[in-house]
Protein backbone atom coordinates (compact mmCIF):
# COMPACT_ATOMS: atom_id res chain seq x y z
CA UNK A 1 0.00 0.00 0.00
CA UNK A 2 2.68 2.43 0.96
CA UNK A 3 4.27 2.34 -2.45
CA UNK A 4 5.99 4.92 -4.60
CA UNK A 5 2.79 5.82 -6.43
CA UNK A 6 0.76 6.04 -3.25
CA UNK A 7 3.19 8.48 -1.70
CA UNK A 8 3.45 10.56 -4.86
CA UNK A 9 -0.33 10.72 -5.01
CA UNK A 10 -0.65 11.70 -1.35
CA UNK A 11 1.99 14.39 -1.80
CA UNK A 12 0.34 15.81 -4.90
CA UNK A 13 -3.10 15.88 -3.28
CA UNK A 14 -1.77 17.60 -0.20
CA UNK A 15 0.26 20.08 -2.24
CA UNK A 16 -2.71 21.05 -4.39
CA UNK A 17 -4.93 21.42 -1.32
CA UNK A 18 -2.38 23.72 0.27
CA UNK A 19 -1.97 25.71 -2.94
CA UNK A 20 -5.73 26.24 -3.09
CA UNK A 21 -5.65 27.35 0.54
CA UNK A 22 -2.81 29.78 -0.19
CA UNK A 23 -4.76 31.28 -3.09
CA UNK A 24 -7.82 31.64 -0.88
CA UNK A 25 -5.71 33.37 1.77
CA UNK A 26 -4.22 35.68 -0.83
CA UNK A 27 -7.74 36.58 -1.90
CA UNK A 28 -8.73 37.19 1.73
CA UNK A 29 -5.69 39.41 2.26
CA UNK A 30 -7.11 41.79 -0.36
CA UNK A 31 -9.78 42.76 2.16
CA UNK A 32 -7.17 44.43 4.36
CA UNK A 33 -6.45 46.93 1.63
CA UNK A 34 -8.55 50.05 2.03
CA UNK A 35 -8.09 52.02 -1.17
CA UNK A 36 -8.47 55.77 -1.46
CA UNK A 37 -8.61 56.54 -5.17
CA UNK A 38 -9.23 60.02 -6.49
CA UNK A 39 -10.50 61.24 -9.81
CA UNK A 40 -11.50 64.38 -11.65
CA UNK A 41 -13.42 64.67 -14.89
CA UNK A 42 -14.10 67.75 -17.01
CA UNK A 43 -16.41 68.04 -19.96
CA UNK A 44 -14.34 70.22 -22.24
CA UNK A 45 -16.66 70.49 -25.20
CA UNK A 46 -19.97 69.27 -26.61
CA UNK A 47 -18.89 68.29 -30.12
CA UNK A 48 -22.36 67.82 -31.43
CA UNK A 49 -25.81 67.14 -30.06
CA UNK A 50 -28.68 65.99 -32.20
CA UNK A 51 -31.81 63.97 -32.54
CA UNK A 52 -31.47 60.81 -34.59
CA UNK A 53 -34.09 60.07 -37.29
CA UNK A 54 -35.54 57.35 -34.99
CA UNK A 55 -36.17 59.91 -32.25
CA UNK A 56 -33.32 59.17 -29.87
CA UNK A 57 -31.02 61.93 -28.69
CA UNK A 58 -27.32 61.48 -29.27
CA UNK A 59 -24.49 63.59 -27.96
CA UNK A 60 -20.76 63.59 -28.54
CA UNK A 61 -18.44 65.25 -26.07
CA UNK A 62 -14.79 65.74 -25.32
CA UNK A 63 -13.67 64.69 -21.85
CA UNK A 64 -10.62 65.21 -19.74
CA UNK A 65 -10.28 62.38 -17.23
CA UNK A 66 -7.63 62.25 -14.55
CA UNK A 67 -7.46 59.66 -11.82
CA UNK A 68 -5.13 58.12 -9.29
CA UNK A 69 -5.97 54.47 -8.72
CA UNK A 70 -2.61 53.32 -7.36
CA UNK A 71 -4.02 52.37 -3.97
CA UNK A 72 -6.25 49.75 -5.59
CA UNK A 73 -3.30 47.56 -6.47
CA UNK A 74 -2.27 44.78 -4.11
CA UNK A 75 -0.02 41.79 -4.65
CA UNK A 76 -3.01 39.76 -5.81
CA UNK A 77 -4.16 42.23 -8.46
CA UNK A 78 -3.88 41.24 -12.10
CA UNK A 79 -5.43 44.32 -13.58
CA UNK A 80 -7.91 47.08 -12.92
CA UNK A 81 -10.64 47.76 -15.41
CA UNK A 82 -11.76 51.36 -15.21
CA UNK A 83 -14.61 53.06 -16.99
CA UNK A 84 -16.49 56.33 -16.95
CA UNK A 85 -20.26 56.15 -17.18
CA UNK A 86 -22.87 58.86 -17.59
CA UNK A 87 -25.79 58.19 -15.25
CA UNK A 88 -29.14 59.97 -15.37
CA UNK A 89 -32.84 59.52 -14.86
CA UNK A 90 -35.59 59.97 -17.40
CA UNK A 91 -39.36 59.75 -17.01
CA UNK A 92 -39.27 56.34 -18.72
CA UNK A 93 -36.18 54.89 -17.08
CA UNK A 94 -35.32 54.99 -13.40
CA UNK A 95 -31.67 54.56 -14.26
CA UNK A 96 -29.64 54.95 -17.40
CA UNK A 97 -25.98 54.04 -17.34
CA UNK A 98 -23.98 54.68 -20.46
CA UNK A 99 -20.33 53.86 -20.59
CA UNK A 100 -18.42 56.65 -22.31
CA UNK A 101 -14.84 55.54 -21.96
CA UNK A 102 -13.02 52.56 -20.53
CA UNK A 103 -9.49 51.32 -20.10
CA UNK A 104 -7.43 48.52 -18.66
CA UNK A 105 -4.70 49.35 -16.20
CA UNK A 106 -2.18 46.52 -16.18
CA UNK A 107 0.01 47.64 -13.29
CA UNK A 108 0.46 50.10 -10.49
CA UNK A 109 2.87 52.22 -12.53
CA UNK A 110 0.10 53.03 -14.98
CA UNK A 111 -2.54 53.68 -12.34
CA UNK A 112 -2.03 57.46 -12.18
CA UNK A 113 -3.13 58.85 -15.50
CA UNK A 114 -4.92 61.56 -17.34
CA UNK A 115 -6.50 61.28 -20.72
CA UNK A 116 -8.04 63.68 -23.17
CA UNK A 117 -10.64 61.91 -25.27
CA UNK A 118 -13.97 62.09 -26.97
CA UNK A 119 -16.48 59.50 -25.87
CA UNK A 120 -15.48 56.01 -27.01
CA UNK A 121 -19.01 54.59 -26.97
CA UNK A 122 -22.00 56.41 -28.38
CA UNK A 123 -24.00 58.40 -25.87
CA UNK A 124 -27.54 57.66 -27.04
CA UNK A 125 -30.64 58.02 -24.92
CA UNK A 126 -33.69 55.79 -25.18
CA UNK A 127 -35.95 58.60 -26.28
CA UNK A 128 -35.50 62.33 -26.48
CA UNK A 129 -34.78 63.48 -22.96
CA UNK A 130 -31.25 64.81 -23.12
CA UNK A 131 -31.83 68.53 -23.68
CA UNK A 132 -30.90 70.38 -20.51
CA UNK A 133 -30.50 67.03 -18.73
CA UNK A 134 -28.48 66.98 -15.56
CA UNK A 135 -26.29 63.88 -15.25
CA UNK A 136 -23.62 62.31 -13.10
CA UNK A 137 -20.30 61.13 -14.36
CA UNK A 138 -19.25 58.06 -12.39
CA UNK A 139 -15.81 56.53 -12.47
CA UNK A 140 -16.21 52.81 -11.85
CA UNK A 141 -13.39 50.36 -11.33
CA UNK A 142 -13.34 46.61 -11.35
CA UNK A 143 -10.35 44.97 -9.70
CA UNK A 144 -9.49 41.61 -11.25
CA UNK A 145 -7.41 39.45 -8.93
CA UNK A 146 -4.88 36.81 -9.84
CA UNK A 147 -7.11 34.41 -7.96
CA UNK A 148 -10.23 34.83 -5.90
CA UNK A 149 -12.87 37.46 -5.43
CA UNK A 150 -13.31 40.44 -7.71
CA UNK A 151 -13.87 43.89 -6.28
CA UNK A 152 -15.74 46.83 -7.72
CA UNK A 153 -16.43 50.34 -6.53
CA UNK A 154 -16.99 53.84 -7.91
CA UNK A 155 -16.67 57.58 -7.45
CA UNK A 156 -19.73 59.63 -8.34
CA UNK A 157 -19.15 63.12 -9.70
CA UNK A 158 -22.32 65.11 -10.06
CA UNK A 159 -23.35 68.46 -11.42
CA UNK A 160 -22.91 68.06 -15.17
CA UNK A 161 -25.56 69.42 -17.51
CA UNK A 162 -26.21 69.06 -21.20
CA UNK A 163 -27.07 72.14 -23.29
CA UNK A 164 -30.69 73.19 -23.85
CA UNK A 165 -30.48 73.21 -27.63
CA UNK A 166 -29.22 70.77 -30.26
CA UNK A 167 -26.06 71.83 -31.98
CA UNK B 1 27.16 4.17 7.10
CA UNK B 2 25.17 3.83 3.93
CA UNK B 3 26.15 0.20 3.46
CA UNK B 4 25.44 -0.71 7.02
CA UNK B 5 22.01 0.77 6.99
CA UNK B 6 21.07 -0.46 3.55
CA UNK B 7 22.22 -4.01 4.05
CA UNK B 8 19.47 -5.06 6.44
CA UNK B 9 16.88 -3.54 4.18
CA UNK B 10 17.99 -5.69 1.28
CA UNK B 11 17.96 -8.74 3.52
CA UNK B 12 14.52 -7.84 4.71
CA UNK B 13 13.39 -7.37 1.14
CA UNK B 14 14.71 -10.76 0.13
CA UNK B 15 12.92 -12.43 3.01
CA UNK B 16 9.85 -10.50 2.24
CA UNK B 17 9.90 -11.76 -1.33
CA UNK B 18 10.26 -15.32 -0.18
CA UNK B 19 7.44 -14.83 2.26
CA UNK B 20 5.23 -13.28 -0.33
CA UNK B 21 5.32 -16.44 -2.39
CA UNK B 22 4.01 -18.52 0.45
CA UNK B 23 1.60 -16.06 2.03
CA UNK B 24 -0.15 -13.87 -0.50
CA UNK B 25 -2.39 -12.29 2.12
CA UNK B 26 0.48 -10.34 3.54
CA UNK B 27 1.67 -9.10 0.18
CA UNK B 28 0.41 -5.60 0.78
CA UNK B 29 2.69 -5.05 3.72
CA UNK B 30 5.80 -6.00 1.91
CA UNK B 31 7.41 -2.80 0.76
CA UNK B 32 10.91 -1.52 1.27
CA UNK B 33 9.88 1.27 3.61
CA UNK B 34 9.36 0.01 7.14
CA UNK B 35 6.49 1.06 9.36
CA UNK B 36 8.33 3.80 11.19
CA UNK B 37 9.78 4.95 7.89
CA UNK B 38 6.31 5.27 6.41
CA UNK B 39 5.12 7.33 9.33
CA UNK B 40 8.23 9.47 9.14
CA UNK B 41 7.82 10.00 5.39
CA UNK B 42 4.19 11.00 5.79
CA UNK B 43 4.89 13.43 8.61
CA UNK B 44 7.93 14.82 6.87
CA UNK B 45 5.89 15.39 3.72
CA UNK B 46 3.16 17.29 5.54
CA UNK B 47 5.52 19.35 7.66
CA UNK B 48 7.79 20.28 4.74
CA UNK B 49 4.87 21.31 2.53
CA UNK B 50 3.28 23.37 5.29
CA UNK B 51 6.57 25.11 6.09
CA UNK B 52 7.15 25.94 2.44
CA UNK B 53 3.57 27.17 2.12
CA UNK B 54 3.99 29.54 5.06
CA UNK B 55 7.42 30.72 3.87
CA UNK B 56 6.10 31.21 0.35
CA UNK B 57 3.05 33.14 1.51
CA UNK B 58 5.08 35.43 3.75
CA UNK B 59 7.77 36.14 1.14
CA UNK B 60 5.11 36.69 -1.49
CA UNK B 61 3.17 39.05 0.72
CA UNK B 62 6.24 40.99 1.84
CA UNK B 63 7.73 41.34 -1.64
CA UNK B 64 4.26 42.02 -3.04
CA UNK B 65 4.69 39.35 -5.67
CA UNK B 66 2.20 36.55 -6.21
CA UNK B 67 4.62 34.84 -8.55
CA UNK B 68 7.23 34.67 -5.78
CA UNK B 69 4.78 32.78 -3.56
CA UNK B 70 4.00 30.24 -6.26
CA UNK B 71 7.68 29.78 -7.12
CA UNK B 72 8.74 29.22 -3.51
CA UNK B 73 5.94 26.71 -3.03
CA UNK B 74 6.73 24.92 -6.30
CA UNK B 75 10.36 24.60 -5.19
CA UNK B 76 9.13 23.23 -1.89
CA UNK B 77 6.98 20.62 -3.63
CA UNK B 78 9.92 19.45 -5.75
CA UNK B 79 12.18 19.21 -2.72
CA UNK B 80 9.56 17.37 -0.69
CA UNK B 81 9.04 14.94 -3.56
CA UNK B 82 12.76 14.22 -3.69
CA UNK B 83 12.96 13.73 0.06
CA UNK B 84 9.85 11.70 0.83
CA UNK B 85 8.81 9.77 -2.29
CA UNK B 86 11.83 7.53 -3.11
CA UNK B 87 12.65 4.63 -0.81
CA UNK B 88 15.66 6.17 0.83
CA UNK B 89 17.54 3.85 3.21
CA UNK B 90 16.93 6.58 5.71
CA UNK B 91 13.32 5.34 5.96
CA UNK B 92 14.32 1.78 6.68
CA UNK B 93 16.15 1.99 9.96
CA UNK B 94 13.65 -0.22 11.78
CA UNK B 95 13.13 -3.15 9.42
CA UNK B 96 10.64 -5.77 10.45
CA UNK B 97 12.29 -8.81 11.94
CA UNK B 98 10.81 -11.70 10.04
CA UNK B 99 11.38 -15.20 11.28
CA UNK B 100 14.21 -16.86 9.49
CA UNK B 101 12.64 -19.16 6.87
CA UNK B 102 14.84 -22.01 8.03
CA UNK B 103 13.55 -21.41 11.53
CA UNK B 104 9.99 -21.51 10.26
CA UNK B 105 10.52 -24.71 8.34
CA UNK B 106 11.73 -26.40 11.48
CA UNK B 107 8.34 -25.95 13.08
CA UNK B 108 5.84 -26.61 10.28
CA UNK B 109 2.31 -25.77 11.16
CA UNK B 110 -0.42 -28.34 10.59
CA UNK B 111 -1.90 -27.92 7.11
CA UNK B 112 -5.60 -27.28 7.79
CA UNK B 113 -4.84 -24.67 10.42
CA UNK B 114 -4.19 -21.59 8.18
CA UNK B 115 -7.08 -22.50 5.89
CA UNK B 116 -9.51 -22.56 8.79
CA UNK B 117 -8.31 -19.23 10.04
CA UNK B 118 -8.54 -17.84 6.55
CA UNK B 119 -12.13 -18.95 6.21
CA UNK B 120 -13.06 -17.33 9.48
CA UNK B 121 -11.46 -14.17 8.24
CA UNK B 122 -13.47 -14.06 5.07
CA UNK B 123 -16.76 -14.83 6.76
CA UNK B 124 -16.38 -11.96 9.16
CA UNK C 1 -12.33 -32.93 0.05
CA UNK C 2 -15.14 -30.86 1.54
CA UNK C 3 -12.88 -28.11 2.78
CA UNK C 4 -11.55 -27.39 -0.72
CA UNK C 5 -15.04 -26.63 -1.95
CA UNK C 6 -15.66 -24.50 1.10
CA UNK C 7 -12.49 -22.55 0.49
CA UNK C 8 -13.36 -21.99 -3.13
CA UNK C 9 -16.76 -20.76 -2.07
CA UNK C 10 -15.29 -18.42 0.49
CA UNK C 11 -12.88 -17.01 -2.04
CA UNK C 12 -15.68 -16.55 -4.54
CA UNK C 13 -17.86 -14.77 -2.02
CA UNK C 14 -14.90 -12.66 -1.03
CA UNK C 15 -14.38 -11.55 -4.59
CA UNK C 16 -18.02 -10.69 -5.15
CA UNK C 17 -18.05 -8.76 -1.93
CA UNK C 18 -14.84 -7.04 -2.90
CA UNK C 19 -16.14 -6.06 -6.31
CA UNK C 20 -19.38 -4.86 -4.77
CA UNK C 21 -17.63 -2.72 -2.20
CA UNK C 22 -15.43 -1.23 -4.89
CA UNK C 23 -18.48 -0.49 -7.01
CA UNK C 24 -20.16 1.15 -4.03
CA UNK C 25 -17.12 3.30 -3.32
CA UNK C 26 -16.94 4.30 -6.98
CA UNK C 27 -20.60 5.24 -6.80
CA UNK C 28 -19.93 7.27 -3.68
CA UNK C 29 -17.29 9.30 -5.49
CA UNK C 30 -19.61 10.04 -8.42
CA UNK C 31 -22.61 10.91 -6.25
CA UNK C 32 -20.62 13.10 -3.88
CA UNK C 33 -19.37 15.09 -6.86
CA UNK C 34 -22.98 15.44 -7.99
CA UNK C 35 -24.05 16.52 -4.50
CA UNK C 36 -21.39 19.22 -4.39
CA UNK C 37 -22.45 20.51 -7.80
CA UNK C 38 -26.14 20.62 -6.86
CA UNK C 39 -25.36 22.29 -3.54
CA UNK C 40 -23.38 24.94 -5.39
CA UNK C 41 -26.35 25.45 -7.70
CA UNK C 42 -28.60 26.03 -4.69
CA UNK C 43 -26.14 28.30 -2.92
CA UNK C 44 -25.42 30.54 -5.89
CA UNK C 45 -28.83 30.44 -7.49
CA UNK C 46 -27.20 30.01 -10.85
CA UNK C 47 -27.89 27.28 -13.33
CA UNK C 48 -24.19 26.61 -13.82
CA UNK C 49 -22.23 28.05 -10.89
CA UNK C 50 -18.84 27.44 -12.45
CA UNK C 51 -18.01 28.19 -16.07
CA UNK C 52 -14.84 27.85 -18.11
CA UNK C 53 -13.75 30.73 -20.32
CA UNK C 54 -13.51 29.49 -23.90
CA UNK C 55 -12.63 32.58 -25.88
CA UNK C 56 -10.12 35.37 -25.60
CA UNK C 57 -12.66 38.16 -25.86
CA UNK C 58 -12.10 39.27 -22.25
CA UNK C 59 -8.30 39.23 -22.33
CA UNK C 60 -6.19 40.16 -20.53
CA UNK C 61 -8.65 39.81 -17.64
CA UNK C 62 -9.85 36.31 -18.42
CA UNK C 63 -7.88 33.99 -20.63
CA UNK C 64 -8.99 30.78 -22.27
CA UNK C 65 -8.99 28.04 -19.67
CA UNK C 66 -9.72 30.22 -16.65
CA UNK C 67 -12.60 29.39 -14.34
CA UNK C 68 -15.28 31.84 -13.27
CA UNK C 69 -17.59 31.47 -10.29
CA UNK C 70 -21.04 32.80 -10.95
CA UNK C 71 -23.65 34.16 -8.64
CA UNK C 72 -27.24 34.93 -9.49
CA UNK C 73 -28.80 37.28 -7.00
CA UNK C 74 -31.90 39.43 -7.13
CA UNK C 75 -29.80 42.58 -7.16
CA UNK C 76 -30.22 44.68 -10.27
CA UNK C 77 -27.62 44.51 -13.00
CA UNK C 78 -25.35 47.50 -13.26
CA UNK C 79 -22.79 48.71 -15.75
CA UNK C 80 -19.32 47.25 -15.31
CA UNK C 81 -20.43 43.88 -14.08
CA UNK C 82 -19.27 40.81 -15.93
CA UNK C 83 -22.29 38.71 -16.82
CA UNK C 84 -22.81 35.35 -18.45
CA UNK C 85 -25.64 35.39 -20.94
CA UNK C 86 -27.33 33.13 -23.42
CA UNK C 87 -28.36 34.53 -26.76
CA UNK C 88 -31.40 33.00 -28.47
CA UNK C 89 -30.22 30.56 -31.11
CA UNK C 90 -26.75 30.13 -29.63
CA UNK C 91 -25.82 27.19 -27.51
CA UNK C 92 -22.68 28.39 -25.80
CA UNK C 93 -23.09 31.11 -23.16
CA UNK C 94 -20.94 34.22 -23.44
CA UNK C 95 -19.07 36.03 -20.67
CA UNK C 96 -18.87 39.78 -21.30
CA UNK C 97 -19.00 43.09 -19.49
CA UNK C 98 -22.09 45.30 -19.28
CA UNK C 99 -21.46 48.76 -20.73
CA UNK C 100 -24.95 50.23 -20.94
CA UNK C 101 -27.97 49.81 -18.68
CA UNK C 102 -31.48 51.19 -19.03
CA UNK C 103 -33.80 50.32 -16.19
CA UNK C 104 -37.52 50.95 -16.59
CA UNK C 105 -39.20 53.22 -14.11
CA UNK C 106 -42.48 51.25 -13.86
CA UNK C 107 -41.61 47.58 -14.28
CA UNK C 108 -37.98 47.52 -13.21
CA UNK C 109 -37.13 45.63 -16.37
CA UNK C 110 -33.57 46.17 -17.53
CA UNK C 111 -32.13 46.44 -20.98
CA UNK C 112 -28.38 46.02 -21.11
CA UNK C 113 -25.69 46.12 -23.74
CA UNK C 114 -22.50 44.10 -23.33
CA UNK C 115 -19.03 44.16 -24.79
CA UNK C 116 -15.93 42.02 -24.48
CA UNK C 117 -12.97 43.94 -23.07
CA UNK C 118 -10.78 42.73 -25.89
CA UNK C 119 -13.32 43.23 -28.67
CA UNK C 120 -13.40 46.34 -30.76
CA UNK C 121 -17.14 46.83 -30.89
CA UNK C 122 -20.10 46.01 -28.70
CA UNK C 123 -22.00 42.73 -28.79
CA UNK C 124 -24.95 43.67 -31.03
CA UNK C 125 -23.41 41.59 -33.80
CA UNK C 126 -23.43 38.54 -31.52
CA UNK C 127 -27.05 38.98 -30.50
CA UNK C 128 -29.92 37.45 -32.42
CA UNK C 129 -30.95 39.18 -35.64
CA UNK C 130 -32.41 42.58 -34.87
CA UNK C 131 -31.89 42.27 -31.12
CA UNK C 132 -30.59 45.50 -29.64
CA UNK C 133 -30.63 44.80 -25.91
CA UNK C 134 -30.29 41.87 -23.52
CA UNK C 135 -33.14 41.34 -21.09
CA UNK C 136 -32.97 39.92 -17.61
CA UNK C 137 -33.95 36.42 -18.73
CA UNK C 138 -30.95 36.16 -21.04
CA UNK C 139 -28.57 36.55 -18.13
CA UNK C 140 -27.48 33.42 -16.30
CA UNK C 141 -25.35 35.01 -13.64
CA UNK C 142 -22.61 37.45 -12.84
CA UNK C 143 -18.98 36.57 -12.29
CA UNK C 144 -17.83 37.06 -8.71
CA UNK C 145 -14.65 34.99 -8.44
CA UNK C 146 -11.85 33.80 -10.59
CA UNK C 147 -9.37 30.94 -10.73
CA UNK C 148 -6.71 30.72 -13.44
CA UNK C 149 -5.76 27.74 -15.64
CA UNK C 150 -7.89 25.08 -13.90
CA UNK C 151 -10.40 25.03 -16.76
CA UNK C 152 -7.83 23.65 -19.18
CA UNK C 153 -8.67 20.20 -17.87
CA UNK C 154 -12.21 20.42 -19.20
CA UNK C 155 -11.15 22.13 -22.43
CA UNK C 156 -8.69 19.34 -23.20
CA UNK C 157 -11.26 16.72 -22.32
CA UNK C 158 -13.97 18.15 -24.53
CA UNK C 159 -11.64 18.71 -27.44
CA UNK C 160 -9.76 15.43 -27.18
CA UNK C 161 -12.36 12.88 -26.00
CA UNK C 162 -9.83 10.03 -26.21
CA UNK C 163 -7.94 11.47 -23.27
CA UNK C 164 -11.18 11.59 -21.31
CA UNK C 165 -11.90 7.91 -21.92
CA UNK C 166 -8.34 6.90 -21.11
CA UNK C 167 -8.49 8.88 -17.88
CA UNK C 168 -11.86 7.51 -16.83
CA UNK C 169 -10.76 3.98 -17.69
CA UNK C 170 -7.52 4.32 -15.73
CA UNK C 171 -9.33 5.77 -12.72
CA UNK C 172 -11.96 3.07 -12.79
CA UNK C 173 -9.30 0.39 -13.06
CA UNK C 174 -7.41 1.91 -10.16
CA UNK C 175 -10.47 2.02 -7.94
CA UNK C 176 -11.52 -1.54 -8.77
CA UNK C 177 -8.07 -3.09 -8.41
CA UNK C 178 -6.95 -1.16 -5.35
CA UNK C 179 -6.78 -3.31 -2.23
CA UNK C 180 -7.70 -1.07 0.63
Amino acid sequence: MHSFGYRANALLTFAVTILALMCAMASVSDNFNSPSPTSKVQVLNINWFQKQPNGNDEVSMTLNISADLQSLFTWNTKQVFVFLAAEYETPKNALNQISLWDGIIPSKEHAKFWIHTSNKYRFIDQGSNLRGKEFNLTLHWHVMPKTGKMFADKIVMSGYRLPQEYR
Amino acid sequence: MFQISSLPSIRALAMVLRKSRSLSIQRSKLKPMDWKGQKLAEELMQILLLVFAVVGFVTGYVTGSFQMMVLVFAGGVVLTTLVTVPNWPFFNRNPLKWLDPIEAEKHPKPQPQPLNSKKKFSKK
Amino acid sequence: MGWIGETVDSIKSLQIRHVLSQAVSLGMIVTSALIIWKALMCATGSESPVVVVLSGSMEPGFKRGDILFLHMSKEPIRAGEIVVFNVDGREIPIVHRVIKVHEREDTGEVEVLTKGDNNYGDDRLLYAQGQLWLQRHHIMGRAVGFLPYVGWVTIIMTEKPIIKYILIGALGLLVITSKD
